[in-house]
Parts: structure tokens; sequence; C-alpha cells
């Protein structure tokens, strides 16, 4: 076999191997979406004699059934209040603190920069009695303001150490000539720093609401009326309730995964860079 | 950089992060300290006293929590051993094609998924009546394979930490992805000149290159596994046997289930510690940056 | 033209600049060790040296975009030394343009207008006269993303140009231009400048433009001014070693010595083959270790020369021919306006005029006049 003929034959090789894995893959990421929404649509008959397949008769009824009949908008409305208000609130206190650590040389910097990374440490199940007590006393127990202060405080290190990231990358040059200007500390934030770090504050947000959504573990706690649960705390407390109702548990959280969806699939630039951004840079 | 001697602003624009953190993290750290030296031992009801390290005593004969530690180190080897490496290998395979936009997306999509949603999924498929992995382990004839996948002590923390990784190898290609991009081609195209095959490249040019987001990664998971809770919680509440108990779901079980509020606040300092001395050197990495 | 440039509000020529004992330091390495200089009224001035010698650095405390750790800084009558950038009245230009991404041409030149608080119509009658001088007219609408190099550097002057500010600062503005457009814009900064006549400061490396821009050079090097002058004094009187090497280009040879008397007369011994006769006022250095200063254009290629060289290299530019000789041991440039048809390796003789000599201590580095 000629040099070049085996050359290619291996080139080939190596490129049949890594599509073969990158399909696998593929596949794999899909997958249990892909069985999610066809559980959500199957009669109670068809999940033992028919799981992988698309349902036969699609019982769209389902959705009716989980979001109308058992109320289930109410929690559409809570997460959507309760992912918006943090991301809100998480955006707005990072670019205000990450302003400061990416644009000013202050005494006390480093030490005020390492406070806030210990806030990427720190497990929520490990402050959940303070929090707790804290928010009894407070008489925010079941309430929105309850929910939403504390979960505030898990995303924000993340927040600032994302949007410090960000700042740094505007060049000196434009804050000096912003300064020149006749920019006051603040307009320099408002004018030119929000603006052109537009991209990065909103890769933040999509991030920031992703894991508010998602978020399970305070909600579950704090909100234990059922008019106030999220979708997250929603779904486990309806698969308590219906613990073989496979279906209807599949549709709840297709209900739960579609806001996100259709999210992810408009802003994709936007996670990519909130991703990548405080890794690689 | 402003400086600013004399200047009051760069205070004020962290004051309300600062003071927000201050209530919501650093508080509670400091009530868990205090906390964990209380006990009610000796005394009646809810009259807290002072116990000294009785707590942190106790700690160290709890083979349950030993077990549970040792479960989260675990947790940490195979989050490195499965998505790091899975994500390492992609995004090799990814940078130069033109697709991987396209992939790498389809990749990040299980990191969307919310980790209940996850686990509730995952515990389907693992389900050993007419879960889709022993249906299909069937269907290419090694139903000898199948098994209760979550409900064997033996199999349940791989089986568990699968879905963990499920949802983070995405995430671990996207970044690592960005890693390689940034590495610049001229480099690998020098290598190939001076005769260096792929394995050679990789491993006097990747790896090399890719140290400073390879560290990231693997700090990040680390952390992150320590940290575990939701999917656990979800999928196996610790069980069976407590063979996937883990730190975060014992300390949840003693605040909530048990009661004992001293005792898991001197679980919770010391799984802090052990989550902070982890961190320390990449603290000191990442706070090179900003000053 | 004219008649537009008077829509700007009245220039004047800006204030007197006094830089008084200015020292900085970044961590512990000191950039500036002491800077003084006055800057005239009106005047152009260029702070030349090479990277890291502290000139930016002096720029941005002038601006007040950093704060000196010690010395003052005068404008016009008034201390300036504690305050705020924006307080201080001066506009610059940056090597990157520092353009406003977010903003089109028109608001990134009105935005420090509007911080001012200067209403809309006083601001468009600035932002077009600006324009009419800079041929901005067809641009205003435009994103910096969808201008060239050049235009982007013009608004960053027309934006510097609507204040009306007391001094403008230049940090090397053209060094990331093309090397056409740099002479153009060259041009155009100089006749603006004349225009309007404010103080002006110039940070660059470039020899060229400190030569053909400047009514006077600040030569620094590592956090010192080492000569100040008119751009052809500093280039015929260089007052030591480092501004004879480092203004003009190609650089001035520099070939070590002593200072020897022989038969009466002095001379520099560079070695046993290349003795120069020097004017016998030199004779007051005898004795002294010396550096021989000739430009490469002052070394004349001469049948009749009294020094044999062997040529090591041919560069042939079109307008002239530099060559690469070997003189006694010492590696000295040949410029030259006639072509040569010459290899390497064959020998030529040169001359040199004693008018043209300079002479430095090699031990202090400093001029020594004869």
């Amino acid at each position: 076999m000629s040099p070049a003929l085996r050359g290619l034959l291996t080139r080939s090789g190596a490129g049949f191997v890594s599509n073969g894995i990158l399909v696998i893959f593929v596949l794999i990421s899909l997958f249990p979406v892909y069985l999610m929404f066809i559980t959500s649509l199957k009669s109670q008959a068809e999940l033992i004699s028919n799981v992988f397949a698309l349902p036969h008769d699609p019982k769209w009824g389902n959705y009716y059934l989980v979001l109308i009949q058992r109320g289930y908008y109410k929690a559409v409305i809570n997460s959507l209040i309760f992912a918006g208000s943090v991301t809100v609130l998480t955006v707005l206190l990072s670019v205000l603190a990450a302003f400061a650590f990416a644009v000013f040389d202050f005494a006390g910097k480093r030490t005020f920069f390492v406070l806030v990374l210990v806030g990427l440490m720190v497990s929520e199940v490990s402050i959940l009695i303070p929090v707790y007590n804290l928010l009894k006393s407070m008489n925010l127990l079941n309430t929105y303001v309850g929910m939403i202060l504390p979960q505030i405080a898990l995303g924000l290190s993340f927040g600032i150490f994302l949007m410090t990231t960000f700042f740094r990358e505007v060049p000196r040059e434009l804050i000096d000539a912003a300064r020149l200007d006749g920019c006051t500390d603040w307009q320099l934030l408002t004018k030119i720093m929000i603006p052109v770090g537009l991209p990065g504050i909103n890769a933040l947000a999509v991030i920031e609401f992703l894991w508010a959504w998602n978020s399970f573990f305070l909600p579950l706690v704090i909100a234990t009326k059922q008019e106030l649960m999220p979708l997250s705390v929603s779904v486990i407390d309806f698969m308590g309730r219906f613990t073989f109702n496979y279906e209807l548990v599949a549709t709840t959280c297709v209900i739960m995964f579609v806001p996100i969806l259709i999210l992810y699939i408009f802003t994709q630039r936007s996670f990519r860079r909130g991703v990548t951004m405080g890794a690689v840079k | 950089m402003i400086e600013s001697r004399g200047r009051k602003s760069p205070y004020l624009f962290l004051a309300p992060a600062i003071i927000y953190l201050g209530i919501w993290i650093y508080y509670p750290i400091a009530k868990n300290f205090y906390l964990s030296f209380l006990g009610t031992e000796g005394t009646h009801g809810a009259d807290f006293r002072f116990v000294g390290l009785q707590n942190y005593h106790q700690l160290l004969s709890d083979e349950l929590f030993h077990r549970a530690l040792l479960h989260n180190l675990v947790w940490v080897l195979l989050s490195i051993l499965v998505p790091v490496v899975i994500g390492l290998v992609l995004a090799v395979l990814l940078v130069h094609k033109r697709t991987r936009l396209f992939y790498s997306a389809i990749f990040f999509l299980p990191v969307t998924v919310a980790p209940i949603m996850a686990a509730v999924v995952w515990g389907w498929i693992y389900n050993p009546t007419f879960g889709a992995l022993n249906q299909m382990l069937t269907l290419i004839g090694l139903d000898s394979l199948a098994q209760p996948w979550l409900g064997d002590a033996a199999t349940a923390l791989v089986s568990v930490n699968m879905i963990g990784s499920w949802g983070y190898y995405g995430f671990c290609t996207l970044i690592f992805l960005a890693g390689l991009q940034n590495i610049d081609p001229e480099i690998f195209e020098a290598a190939r000149i001076d005769g260096a095959n792929a394995l050679q490249q990789f491993r006097s040019i990747t790896l090399p290159l890719l140290k400073p987001t390879l560290t990231f990664v693997l700090v990040y998971t680390t952390i992150g596994s320590m940290k575990f809770f939701d999917i656990i919680y979800v999928a196996t509440k610790g069980g069976p046997d407590n063979s996937t108990q883990i730190v975060a779901v014992y300390m949840f079980d003693l605040f909530i289930r048990q009661g004992d509020v001293n005792y898991a606040a001197a679980m919770s300092v010391v799984l802090t510690a052990i989550i902070l001395a982890m961190s320390l050197l990449a603290i000191r990495n990442m706070t090179r940056k900003p000053s | 033209m004219t008649a537009s440039s008077a829509k700007l509000d009245q220039v004047s020529a800006g204030p007197r600049v006094s830089i008084r004992q200015v020292e900085k330091s970044f961590g512990g390495t000191k950039v500036l060790k002491g800077v003084d200089l006055e800057i005239n009224s009106g005047e152009f001035l260029i702070l030349l040296g090479p990277s890291g010698c502290g000139k930016t650095t002096l720029l941005r405390i002038i601006a007040g975009l950093e704060k000196a750790n010690r010395g003052e800084i005068w404008l016009g009558g008034s201390e300036v030394s504690a305050l705020e950038p924006k307080e201080r009245n001066v506009a610059m230009v940056f090597q990157n343009y520092a353009l406003y991404p977010h903003m089109n041409v028109y608001d990134n030149q009105a935005f420090s207008l509007r911080l001012r608080g200067m209403s809309n119509a006083r601001i468009k009658g600035r932002v077009e006269g600006a324009a009419a001088i800079l041929g901005l007219q067809t641009l205003q609408n435009r994103f910096p993303r969808q201008l060239s190099g050049g235009q982007r550097q013009r608004v960053s002057m027309g934006r510097a140009i609507v204040r009306s500010p007391g001094i403008f600062l230049f940090d090397e503005p053209l060094s990331n231009l093309d090397a056409k457009l740099r002479v153009h814009m060259r041009g155009e900064i100089k006749d603006l400048h004349h225009r309007l006549g404010t103080t002006s400061i110039y940070v660059t490396h470039d020899q060229v433009e400190a030569m053909t821009m400047g009514d006077r050079i600040v030569v620094m090097n590592q956090g010192v001014i080492e000569q100040v002058g008119h751009p052809l004094d500093v280039f015929d009187k260089p007052k030591n070693l480092f501004v004879a090497g480092f203004v003009g280009s190609p650089a001035m040879n520099l070939l070590t010595g002593s200072m020897a008397m022989e038969g009466g007369h002095p001379i520099v011994r560079c070695s046993h083959e290349l003795t120069v006769p020097m004017p016998q006022s030199a004779m007051k250095f005898n004795g002294r270790a010396v550096t021989l200063g000739i430009r490469p254009h002052q070394l004349g290629i001469d049948v009749r020369g009294s020094y044999e060289a062997e040529i090591r290299d041919i560069q042939p530019t079109g307008v002239e021919t530099i060559l690469l000789c070997r003189l006694a041991g010492q590696d000295v440039l040949v410029q030259t306006t006639e072509r040569i048809t010459g290899k390497a390796g064959e020998r030529i003789r040169l001359s040199m005029n004693a008018g043209n000599l300079h002479l430095f201590d090699t031990a202090s580095g400093e001029r020594l006049e004869v």
C-alpha cells in the first residue's frame, strides 16, 4: 500500500471514529429529553408496552389536565416571578460590584474579591438553618420575597466574578476617554460600561435565570404552601402525590423545560459567552 | 485602572453586594460556627448550652459521616473521570470541525435541564421493570447485565453520578472548546511542520496551553461535587443502604428530619472548611487577575 | 473651511504647562524619576523615547488619568495635581482611537458637550464645525466599526476638537495606521495645530514624527529627560550617547576609543589601524576614554578617503543605499544616495569630515564640546 493511500485510509478511519463518537453523544444528549416529551403524550397503558417509540395516539389532554385542572399554570407564574426577580436583582448587584473591581484600584480590593469568591464555595444546605431562622424572624417564610432574597445570594458571587471578567475586557483607553470627556463615576457606569458590556450582562442574565428557574433546594424549604411553589418544587410535589402517573409527571417536566428550551434556542450566544468567559479569559 | 486615593465611590459600588453577601452568606456561616459549639444534651428541649467540641468529637466517630464524605470524594473523582474527560475529548474532536457550533449546542442542551428533572427522567430510564436502559440491554442480547441500577447498593452511586455527568459534560465541552479556540492555530501548524503526530500535539501543545482552562474546570468540578445535592436527593435520598449518602444530603436529613441542628451545624462548618481548603489554591489563581 | 472653523468657539492658544519634580512608581518600579518640564503656550511638543521610558505615563499624569507620587502639574496659573481629568480641560487622542462603540460618529463627538449640559443647537454647531475641518460630514451616522482606521483617527480628533480644550494630548495616535496613511495624517495633525494653535503634547517613538511635527522634542529614557530642544538642534548636537544613538535613523555610528596626542595633535585612537585626527581644542581631553560619533550619511565613500573598510552587506532602498561595513573591527553604517554596484567582501575607502564628528565621554556618556 502506498504511504499516501495508507495516510488517506487512517485519516478517514479517524474521521469515522470521531464522527461516530459525536453521533453517540448527540443521541445520549437528546434521548432523555426525547423520552420526557414522548412520555408526556402517552396513556397509562402505553407507558410499559411502548417505551421508545412515539405515542400511537398523542394525549395532548395531559397538558390540559396538568396545567388547568391541576392548576399548574400557577406554578409557571410563580417560577416566572421568582426567576425573573432573582435575575434582575442579581445582575444589578453584580454589575455594581464588578464595576468597582474591574475599573478602580482601592485599598482592600484583594480581600474583598476573596470574600466574594468564598460565596462560590458555600453549600446551600450548609446555610439552611440560619437562613431559615432569619426569614422566620422577618416573617418572610412562604412569601415570594422570602424565596427570592436568599436565592440571589447563591448566584451573586458567580455574577460578580463573571461581570468583573467582562468589564475588564473593556479597553482602558475607552474608560480614559470617558473620564476626559467629563463622566462622573456613575456616568461612566451607566453611559459607557453598561452599554459596552451589554453582551456580558445578557450572558449573565440568561445563566442566572436558568439557575433560578431550575433551582430546587431553597424554594423547597421556604415555599411549603402550594400556591407559592415554583415549577421545580411542584414537579417533586406532584411526583409525591401521583407516583405512578409517569405520563403526568413527564407533562409537568415538559412544562418546566419548554420555557428554558425557548430561551436557550434564542439566546445561545449569550449562554455560550456566559459559560466560557469566566473560565477562559 | 482608576486610582482612588480618598475616593469613596468604589466602596459605594461594592457595598450593596458585600452587605448582601454579609446577610445571606457570611452571617449564616458565622451562625453555624456558633451553633456548632452548642448542644441540647443533658438539658430539656430547646435550652441550648455550650458543649465545646462535643459535636466535632461526634463527627470523628460518626461512621455515616465518614461514608458520606468518602462518597463525596468518589463523586469528585467520577465527575472528573467521566464528564470532564468526555468534555475534553469532544472539544478536541470538534475544534477543527465546521459543525462545532451545532454539536456543542446539542451537547449543552442537557446542562439546561433542571437537575431534579434529570433525576426524574433518568429514574425512569434506570427503572428495573420498564426502564429504557434494561430494555435496550435486552434488545441487544445483554439482558444478563440488566439490573435495578439505582436500587442496588453496588451500582447506585455510579448510576446516580451518571445522571449528574449527563448534565455536565456539555458544560465542559463548551469551556474546553473555547479554551482550544484560544490557542493560536499557528502553534499547531508549527508542531505539524516539526513532525509531531496527533497524540504528540495533544500532549505537548494542547494540554500545557489548556492548563488554565483545565485548572478552572477541575476546581469548579471539585467545588460542585462537594456541594452536590439536588439529583441525589430526588433520585435516591441517599439510599439504598446509604450507598449514595453524601454530606449535603446527610446534613439536610439531620436538619429536617432529626432536628439535630447543632450537629448539622458542626458538619456544615467542616464541609465549608474542606471546600475552602481545596479551593485555596484556586483562589490564589483567580485573584491574580483583578489586582 | 475657514468659515466653518469659525463656528467653533473662540480657541485660545491654551495655558502654559509646568511639570515640577514629578515622580511615579508602579509597584516597586520607578517609572518617572523627578521630571521637570516647561511647555509654552501654543507649542507643539514631542515626547520621544523607547517603550517603557515613561513618556506615556507622563502624558497620563498631565491628563489626570494617573496621579503622580510626588511633584506638581501646573496648567496656566493653577496647580491641578489633585484635580480629576474632567476638571483640567484637556482632550486626548488615543492610539486605539477609543471611540465609544455604541455611539455613532456624531454622538461620539457630542458626548462630552452633552455631559457639560450644552444646548443641542450649540453642540450641533460645534460638531459640524469639526466635521468640516476633518472631512467627517458624510460619516456622522456611521458607527465606529463601520469606519476605516484613518476615519476612526479623524473622529477621535474631532472628539477632541469640539471641546475646544486648553491642551491636546496625543498618545501615539498614528502607530496603528499603515505607512501611507500615517504620512497623510501627520500632515493633517500639523495643519490642525497651525489652524487652532492649541498647546499640544504628542507622545511617539517614531523618529520621523518627532522630527517633522514638533516645535521641540523631549527625549526621555528610563524615567528621566535626556534632552529638550528644537528637533534639528537635538539631531545636530545630541547631549549624550543615548540621544545620539536614539535620534536619527539609521542610527549614528559610535566608535569607542581613547583621546591621545600624536605629533602634537590630538587624535582619537580607535584601534591600531584607525586613528581620527581631532581639532586642536580637543587636546584638553587627552587620555580620556571617548566615543566618536558620526552619522551614516556623513561618512563619505571616497577613493582618496583615509579609512579602509570592508563591505558586509548592501541594502538598496531605491532612494538611497545603506552599507554595513566593518571599519577597524567595529561595525559602521554608511548612507549614500549613490547606487553602489559592489559586492559584500569588497573593500572601499571612507572619509569623514572633522566638522561632522561628535565626541562623547565613554564613562559618563556626556557630549564633549571641542
